[in-house]
């Protein structure tokens, strides 16, 4: 499983640091939403829900893809406003309307209540 | 070398010369003819910023909104997700002082929950002897909001990368600030 691409970098903070359960390493924005990052699962898996830890987020989407060539992605999941924690983690989970097996999965922060979200760890059930 | 990101709301009565001083930064041209802006217009302008070691960039995406009554119902849900605000009255029109207070608190209403700050600028200063608000009652007002004071004349440049370079400190220093919140 690795990130294939995110729309914020910072040298400092690698997107890959989602998928570590290392909770001091993050991926931050770097400001404006959306922002998106795309995970490779390595293989088809079926995934039921995405958990994960942030901070400064509002809302977010999962988009879902059962191919490896990106192309067909489609909304499978959504999140009601996370509550507003000014400088706390966010702990949440989505579970998605379309259980199945995917080969990319988007994780988007469609608005955040803070300028720069961080997100800690992602982890697909 | 990292990019920071800022969705600057660029608001206040119409006439201020908000479109001007936007396009004066971004384009460095000046037009001396009255040109409604109509809804909004949407402009980048990138700040380098030295930062020790390493380079960074803010990229403030200037929402010029239009000042007029009869946008209004346009523009309201174009105030919203923003990063900074730039409030700016003309010193020669004590009515667009007074009426920045207004546009604020709209500002405020489509991004609640969030905590914004941002730049008061006073426009037109080379208009000498027709000034009718004061430095002092500019700095006050941007003072009680938690907002920086700016004096800039579009007409002849002056001033006028001020405002714009403090918006990019402030949002580099947010930036800081969160990550240094984070522990890294």
């Amino acid at each position: 499983m690795e990130v294939k691409c995110a729309t914020s970098f910072d040298e400092r903070f690698d997107p890959n640091n989602v998928l570590n359960k290392d909770p001091n390493k993050f991926w931050i924005t770097t400001g404006l939403y959306p922002q998106e990052i795309l995970i490779d699962l390595g293989g088809t898996k079926p995934v039921n829900e995405v958990k994960f830890i942030v901070s400064g987020a509002r809302k977010i989407v999962i988009e879902g893809c059962k191919t490896t060539n990106a192309s067909e992605f489609k909304k499978v999941g959504e999140s009601k406003d996370l509550a507003n924690k000014p400088g706390q983690r966010q702990t949440d989970s989505v579970k998605l309307s379309e259980p199945a097996p995917y080969c990319l999965l988007k994780f988007v922060i469609v608005d955040g209540w803070e300028d720069f979200t961080s997100v800690h760890f992602i982890e697909f059930v | 070398m990292s990019i920071l990101r800022a969705r600057v709301i660029v608001a206040g009565e119409p006439t201020v010369g908000k479109t001007c001083l936007v396009n004066q930064v971004c384009k460095q041209s000046f037009n001396h003819n009255y040109m409604m802006t109509q809804g909004c217009e949407y402009n980048i302008k990138e700040i380098p910023l030295e930062t020790g070691k390493s380079y960074q960039r803010v990229e403030l995406h200037l929402i010029d909104i239009a000042g007029q009554n009869i946008f209004k119902e346009i523009t309201f849900e174009l105030l919203g997700k923003a990063n900074l605000i730039m409030l700016v009255y003309d010193v020669t029109n004590p009515d667009t002082f007074h009426l920045l207070r207004q546009w604020l608190e709209g500002i405020r209403q489509q991004n609640q929950g969030r905590a914004l700050t941002g730049v008061v600028v006073a426009n037109k200063i080379d208009l000498e002897n027709r000034v009718a608000v004061g430095p002092a009652d500019g700095a006050a007002f941007a003072k009680s909001i938690g907002f920086e004071f700016f004096e800039v004349s579009t007409l002849q440049g002056k001033n006028i990368d001020d405002p714009f370079k403090c918006l990019a400190d402030i949002f580099y220093r947010r930036y800081q600030e969160k990550v240094a919140s984070l522990g890294a």
